[in-house]
């Protein structure tokens, strides 16, 4: 057999694999899809019963629409700045912790596990009203800090501080009597000898982090106030005519817009978690 | 070794640069009640452009005349959402000063002496004309002297109508049964019957109520002289034989005839897909993308007459704000004569001398004065505005959910759903 | 002799892994640090500091002012707090829907933990091969979490109307009409359904990069003697992926509990509280019946039955752990 022979058998064996994957994959971005075309819809035709894949006239006007009612692309950039002040003081504090519980091991180390870990398990919903009167108290009200601060501490950087700690558990001990013969303090070895081992966690740290962010909705509401300080789950609340009802087609293109900017960090994220670092050892 | 700097700088360089973007956003403390610097918070549930726009303009006018008030800024949020950010605004003592409020929270608020009295200020104020004012619809706000908001949003449920579609079926729109006298519960049922027999779509659908907002069943329930309470708000009244009545239409058109969508059907009138709603007057302004003729009406009348069910909206301070005496002068000032004439483009108004068809027609791309009179007479004559009790959220709360539970469901006895939905409403009225 | 990336790789391997790690770590400390220990800990200490300094201060203000609020009556529009002790607790005991609620919320802790990781598990599995345009297979699963819960819930409160999308798929064999969102265990399913596929993509990528990192001279070794695919995978890939599995499994019983958001906005916890769980009463009590110093005992019994779930299952790990070390 020929090689372009051996490739297309190859790949004619492989369409089962595709229509699993072509189903699967439709039921979870099918409503994803249709929300994208009826971002291109009037409301009408949006609710109209039989729906309609394609809108009758693509209305261009509705993704205009968005920035004309509301300040939408500084709300992104809100929601994206958010995103990577929460990563960033996230994996300042998660990293250190997560290391410190695995190979440090100082004294107690488990009740500090537990005590950080529990934050994670915290209703946001129970304790908005006491932080937000402190953050009140304080002045930080239509600022970043109280969601930069209280997100990082309490809901992401625990799962983050978990998965650096599994992380640095699973690396052998061997790098660290190597880098401790070596002579390097105990910084150096933890940054540069440990910190590189660990990026896919680190990107896996990243993913969910920023994803977490992204998403959240109560506290954005409640500690901001100023349409220009909104982020984008807040603000697609507020296609709404007070009289008329909630502009479904705006709405609809405001989310196929806020969709973009995650999309990309986990793209990139994800070349880094699929090249992986000791070549050989991993499939891509 | 590197790279693996350069990442962590690159990160921290972003951080930075980010936390200059979130600091110059932040807004400068207006906490201080310093006597000439007061700055007003007044948040609105649209984030209208316009509508932020003109209670700015007359935010800003307020500032300049008077000498305390420096400036007024204008939040928007969703209405959904404004019992939690009360609450959390409340609780940590930053409440706005100055506040839309929806009508079904008016007695619960008062009742807990959350809103300031207006009374004094506006006695104090020259050329108010308070008599200017719609008594029967300012009811819910007034407690014997003392005047707790000012209704800004006074609109009415009809009755649209899509010519079209009547026209199709071969049916008798509303507009005709109007002229030929014979415009009530009955004959409209019959005639949406027929239309979803020869259509095969819904006759009739409420408009923004999906088996969760008991305030669209007012229509009916005013027609026959019914309501959900006592007019003390003391007893539940919605098991009685005219509110039994009432609900039956409902009832039957749903389950019986198939004229109207059950729970959990999504139909939409502005897209076609039902011959008539009843919704709200602002509403109107989705008629300017429907692709059919339309008619307005008021909505069917019944053994008591054709009561006009009618929502508001008040403008109020908050007690617990911080600067109470410039928010009442504030919601006095927008509830004058020419400020309401500013907004009462947008809303219907309150006051008798702006509630005119020019007015109310004036930013409307559709609706021609012609066609709002007969509307206009019916607020003015006929208005009622929804029934409220004090604890309204848990009642309204358990009103819904349990006709949810009983009421809302094919093949039961009305008269005993209704009876277990009073067993579960009465004991929440005061 | 083995070289040293075998040695890592063996020692990579799980079962064997915790017991002997623990003590290798001790070992190789004491042989080669005494003399630092006291450093060791202060070292530890001084990484720990940060995110434990602010979790006490951010803890003690969020727990310490909910623990306050659940023992008062607060009338938050009247400005009156009154201390009522444990009455709040008290009424949990005794409300008749408690028990309604808490059965919901258990089904979905059960089903969305449960199915959740191993939908995720399997999703991973099957999108973790070098097939052409894999990535856009990935992304496709992935995006649904990306979308904020308000448009999800619009689309699929559309989907499943009555004679809408789903009851069409299920006309076309011949069934009718279904009450999709009317209560019972149908809605719970069909709730347990949406939130699934909006979240099970990121649980997705953490699998997937557990999956890349498993050796593969570890899977060669096994395949050289002989191990078919499930074999392989129980006792290589598995093992390996544990503290993934575990991971993401706490992630999801403690994500679980926030399904409140669909509750809220496609049937408010109804027809009565039959779709209602915990956190959404919680919302309910707070924001929507103005009584927070309730919502506040509930959410202190929240809370302390997520600890106590977690412990459960931290505990059953480490037992798991033992068996595992043949």
């Amino acid at each position: 057999m020929s090689r372009s022979d051996a490739l297309r058998s190859r790949t004619l064996r492989r369409i089962p694999m595709y229509v699993l994957l072509s189903v699967i994959a439709l039921l979870f971005i099918g409503p994803v899809l249709w929300m994208v075309s009826g971002s291109f819809k009037s409301i009408g035709e949006i609710l109209q019963y039989p729906p309609k894949i394609f809108p009758e006239v693509i209305r261009w006007e509705n993704y205009a629409q968005v920035f004309s009612l509301q300040p939408f692309g500084r709300q992104i950039l809100n929601s994206a700045v958010l995103m990577v002040l929460i990563c960033s003081l996230t994996l300042l504090l998660a990293i250190p912790a997560g290391y410190a519980l695995a190979r440090v091991r100082p004294v107690g180390a488990a009740i500090f596990f537990l005590i950080l870990l529990s934050g994670v398990f915290i209703p946001p919903e129970a304790v908005i009203i006491p932080l937000f009167r402190a953050a009140a108290d304080i002045g930080w009200v239509d600022t970043f800090y109280p969601l930069v601060i209280f997100t990082s501490v309490l809901s992401t950087g625990p799962v983050a501080m978990f998965i650096m700690r599994q992380a640095f558990l699973t690396l052998p001990a061997e790098f660290e009597e190597a880098a401790t013969i070596d002579g390097s303090s105990r910084t150096r070895t933890m940054v540069q000898i440990f910190l590189p081992l660990v990026r896919p966690s680190i990107a896996s740290a990243v993913v969910f982090t920023a994803w977490f962010s992204w998403n959240q909705f109560l506290e954005p509401l409640v500690y901001l106030r100023s349409q220009a300080m909104l982020t984008v789950p807040v603000a697609l609340t507020l296609f709404e005519d007070p009289l008329a009802g909630p502009r479904w087609n705006v709405q609809m293109a405001a989310t196929t817009l806020s969709i973009l900017p995650v999309l990309i960090v986990f793209l990139l994220a994800q070349k880094h978690v699929v090249s992986g670092l000791t070549a050989g050892g991993l499939k891509s | 070794m590197r790279s693996s700097t350069r990442v962590p700088l690159a990160v921290a360089a972003i951080a930075a640069a980010s936390m200059v973007v979130a600091c110059s956003a932040a807004s400068p403390d207006t906490s201080t009640s310093q006597a000439d610097d007061v700055a007003l918070r007044m948040t609105i549930w649209s984030a209208n452009p316009d509508h932020v726009a003109v209670f700015e303009k007359l935010g800003a006018t307020f500032a300049e005349q008077n000498p305390r008030v420096k400036s007024v800024k204008i939040e928007s949020f969703n209405l959904a959402e404004l019992d939690t950010l009360v609450t959390t605004q409340i609780s940590a003592g930053d409440a706005p000063d100055v506040s839309w409020l929806p009508v079904e929270s008016s007695a619960e608020y008062i009742k807990a002496g959350a809103l300031m009295d207006l009374h004094d200020t506006i006695e104090a104020t020259d050329g108010f004309d308070m008599d200017d004012f719609i008594p029967s619809l300012l009811e819910r706000w007034e407690v014997d002297d003392a005047v707790y908001g000012i209704p800004f949003s006074t609109g009415p449920l009809i009755m649209y109508y899509n010519k079209d579609l009547y026209k199709q079926a071969g049916v008798k729109d509303p507009g005709q049964l109007i002229a030929e006298g014979n415009w009530n519960w009955d004959a409209f049922r019959q005639t949406s019957k027929e239309l979803k027999d020869s259509l095969s779509i819904p006759g009739y659908a409420l408009n923004d109520f999906d088996f969760k907002n008991w305030t669209r069943l007012l229509p009916y329930l005013n027609a026959y002289g019914a309501s959900p309470w006592s007019d003390d708000a003391t007893k539940c009244t919605i098991d009685s034989s005219d509110a039994v009545d009432a609900l039956s239409v409902l009832h039957g058109m749903t389950f019986d005839d198939g004229s109207m969508p059950v729970p959990g059907q999504q139909v939409d009138f502005w897209g076609g897909g039902v011959a008539a709603t009843s919704a709200f007057l602002g509403s109107a302004a989705n008629l300017g993308d429907v692709s059919f003729d339309w008619g307005i009406a008021p909505t069917p009348a019944g053994p008591a007459g054709n009561v006009v069910a009618t929502g508001q909206a008040s403008i109020v301070a908050f007690a617990a704000g911080n600067h109470t005496k410039e928010a009442t002068e504030f919601v006095t000032f927008l509830g004058s004569k020419d400020a309401m004439a500013e907004y009462s483009g947008f809303f219907p108004p309150i006051r008798e001398s702006v509630l005119t068809p020019e007015v109310l027609t004036q930013n409307s791309d559709v609706l021609t004065p012609e066609a709002v009179i007969p509307i206009i007479e019916g607020v003015k004559d006929n208005g009622k505005v929804f029934p409220v009790t004090e604890s309204n959220a848990a009642v309204a709360d358990a009103l819904n959910s349990s006709l949810d539970e009983f009421f809302y469901q094919p093949g039961v006895d009305i008269e005993q759903a209704l009876a277990s939905v009073c067993k579960n409403v009465g004991p929440l009225l005061p | 002799m083995m070289t040293t990336q075998q040695r890592a790789a063996a020692t990579s391997a799980p079962g064997i892994l915790r017991a002997p790690k623990r003590g290798s770590s001790r070992r190789t400390p004491r042989s080669g640090r005494s003399p630092l220990h006291s450093g060791r800990n202060l070292f530890g200490f001084a990484l720990l500091a940060p995110q434990t300094l602010g979790m006490l201060v951010v803890g003690i203000v969020a727990i310490g002012g909910v623990v306050q609020l659940s023992l008062t009556r607060v009338n938050v529009l009247a400005g009156t707090r009154e201390f009522v002790g444990v009455d709040n607790y008290t009424r949990i005991f005794g409300d008749p829907n408690m028990a309604v609620v808490l059965s919901n919320t258990f089904f979905f802790v059960v089903v969305l933990s449960i199915g959740g990781t191993v939908l995720s598990l399997a999703l991973a599995l099957l999108l973790n091969q070098k097939l052409v345009g894999i990535n856009i297979f990935r992304a496709a699963i992935f995006i649904p979490a990306l979308v904020t819960t308000v448009a999800w819930t619009l689309v699929w409160g559309f989907i499943l109307q009555p004679g809408g999308l789903l009851d069409g798929i299920v006309g076309l064999v011949g069934a009718g009409p279904v009450p999709w969102l009317r209560g019972e265990w149908l809605t719970l399913a069909v709730f347990a359904f949406i939130q699934l596929t909006k979240n099970v993509g990121i649980n997705m990528m953490i699998f997937l990069a557990a999956l890349q990192a498993v050796p593969q001279e570890l899977l060669d070794a096994a395949h050289v003697d002989g191990a078919g695919r499930w074999t392989r995978f129980r006792h290589v890939v598995l093992p390996q992926i544990s503290s993934s599995i575990i991971m993401v499994f706490m992630l999801m019983v403690s994500g679980s509990f926030k399904v409140f958001e669909l509750v809220l906005l496609l049937t408010n916890g109804g027809p009565g509280v039959q779709t209602s769980v915990l956190a959404f009463e919680i919302y309910r009590q707070a924001f929507r019946l103005n009584d927070i110093g309730y919502a506040s005992a509930l959410s202190v019994f929240l809370f302390v039955l997520v600890i106590a779930l977690i412990g459960l299952i931290w505990q059953f790990r480490k037992r798991m752990v033992f068996h595992e070390s043949e």
